[in-house]
């Protein structure tokens, strides 16, 4: 069930990431909603989801993008990986989790994917641009993960999938 | 044990990502066609939902308002009409002239209209999808516009649909010049400004050349893929290049409104139109 839910989750995912319009002042902006996926499998779930989900929804970014394909793959294996190492210090349903794993996650994606795209050429966009596209994708993760991570706990629970996470 | 294991399927997954990001570009670029072409049915369907809602929550929402534009838009109406009438009669008058001067009329273009079914997934290109490909005679470097004027250019192409690199992009390059006077100049994407406004980016103008704002901007036709003559954008501020002290430089306004495309046109023909499909 876990595999099709995953595959299902960032086909959605990167389809509403493309459809939904990117904020202009806001450095052009986007509602990390693929970011808000991996983040979830990565504190709800054990290694096996949490990578596979990182590997293919980078995988649908890279993709659906202009990139070379692997950066998103790469940034997205490091914050599951950081996320699900540190699972059991961080209580997985609190709103303030989400939202600050939100705020990081999507500062690590901006800050990388920028960085790997300017060395390898692919990108052209002033360090400025970088710095408002962060902030903007910063408060974005603020507010779409949390609803990211209510949506999907909301599809295990109809589906029966029990996840354990550190409780207050 | 449970650690060891671990610890070999992340080497797994880093070992995944260094085959996969050193793919060959041609088994990459196919990839990437594929995975368009693929959701591009799931992108129409949610890109049609989307829209209803859109529509329906503005109709909620501004229903006195769209009453009171009802009435000013059949007053407009009627106006229209009459000047619609008067027009025909002085069309009848120029084309008995046109024929008289055996006036040429200019040939015009083959335009394939698409609709935008989604955007650059992070937003870090100026990228649009549409919903026509191969099988709609659209290819790479055949230029898009809309009614007011240049959009990008096709820089990816599947079966049904196309990738759109929008004028406003840094890497977009194109031959323009001023609509008033012969003075050429290279245009490039300057991206969004932090006030949320698109810009490109007006260089190599000799600096004699007199430059104003709001100057119409159009294409020279130079490089073959933007047909000459078509829109372009307006100046909105002049300065001397100081680097090299011999040319101009100004930032564009583009004509059409890039944040907001929903319907375009792909010029798949520079020739005269003949046959069904197309409009002209």
């Amino acid at each position: 069930m876990t595999p099709l839910l995953i595959g299902f989750l960032v086909v959605v995912g990167a389809v509403l990431q493309g459809l939904i319009p990117s904020v202009p002042f806001l450095g052009e902006a986007k509602a990390p909603v693929l970011l808000g996926i991996v983040l979830y499998f990565a504190l709800m779930r054990n290694p096996a989801p949490a990578f596979s989900t990182a590997v293919v929804a980078g995988l649908f970014l890279d993709l659906l993008g202009q990139g070379r394909i692997g950066f998103s793959i790469l940034c997205f294996l490091i914050i599951a990986w950081v996320v699900n190492e540190s699972r059991e210090h961080l209580f997985g349903r609190r709103w303030s989790t989400h939202m600050m794993l939100g705020v990081f996650g999507s500062a690590f994606m901006v800050f990388s994917f920028y960085l790997f795209n300017v060395i390898d050429g692919t990108l052209t966009l002033p360090f400025t641009g970088m710095l408002a596209k962060a902030y903007g994708t910063m408060l974005l993760g603020l507010v779409t993960v949390p609803i990211v991570f209510k949506i999907i706990d909301w599809m295990h629970r109809g589906l029966g999938i029990r996840v354990k996470v550190r409780e207050m | 044990m449970l650690r060891n294991r671990r610890t070999w399927a992340l080497l797994g997954l880093i070992a995944t990502f260094v085959v996969v990001m050193f793919l060959p570009v041609s088994f990459s670029r196919t990839l990437r066609r594929n995975t368009t072409e693929a959701l591009a049915p799931v992108h129409k369907l949610f890109g049609s939902i989307s829209e209803k809602f859109t529509s329906a929550g503005h109709a909620v929402i501004d229903r006195n308002a769209i009453l009171e534009e009802n009435a000013a838009l059949k007053l407009e109406n009627a106006e229209l009409e009459r000047r619609v009438k008067d027009l025909e009669a002085i069309e009848k008058e120029n084309l008995h002239l046109a024929q008289q001067l055996k006036f040429v009329q200019r040939q015009p273009r083959r335009l394939r209209p698409a609709k935008v079914i989604a955007r650059d997934i992070g937003g870090w290109w100026r990228v649009v999808t549409i919903d026509r490909g191969h099988t709609d005679d659209v290819q790479v470097d055949q230029a898009v516009v809309t009614a007011r004027g240049l959009v990008g250019k096709i820089i990816e192409t599947s079966d049904h649909t196309a990738k759109v690199l929008l004028i406003s992009d840094p890497s977009c390059k194109a031959s323009v010049r001023l609509a008033s006077e012969d003075a050429p100049g290279v245009l490039s994407g300057g991206g969004v400004w932090l006030r949320g406004k698109v810009r490109c980016h007006l260089t190599l103008i000799d600096e004699d050349v007199e430059i104003e704002r709001d100057d119409m901007l159009v294409t020279t036709g130079m490089g073959g893929v933007f047909p000459a003559g078509i829109d372009v954008g307006f100046v909105d501020a002049v300065e001397l290049d100081k680097s090299s002290g011999l040319f101009q430089r100004a930032t564009v306004v583009p004509a059409v409104d890039l944040q907001s495309l929903s319907t375009v046109f792909v010029i798949t023909s520079q020739s005269s139109v003949s046959g069904s499909g197309g409009t002209p």
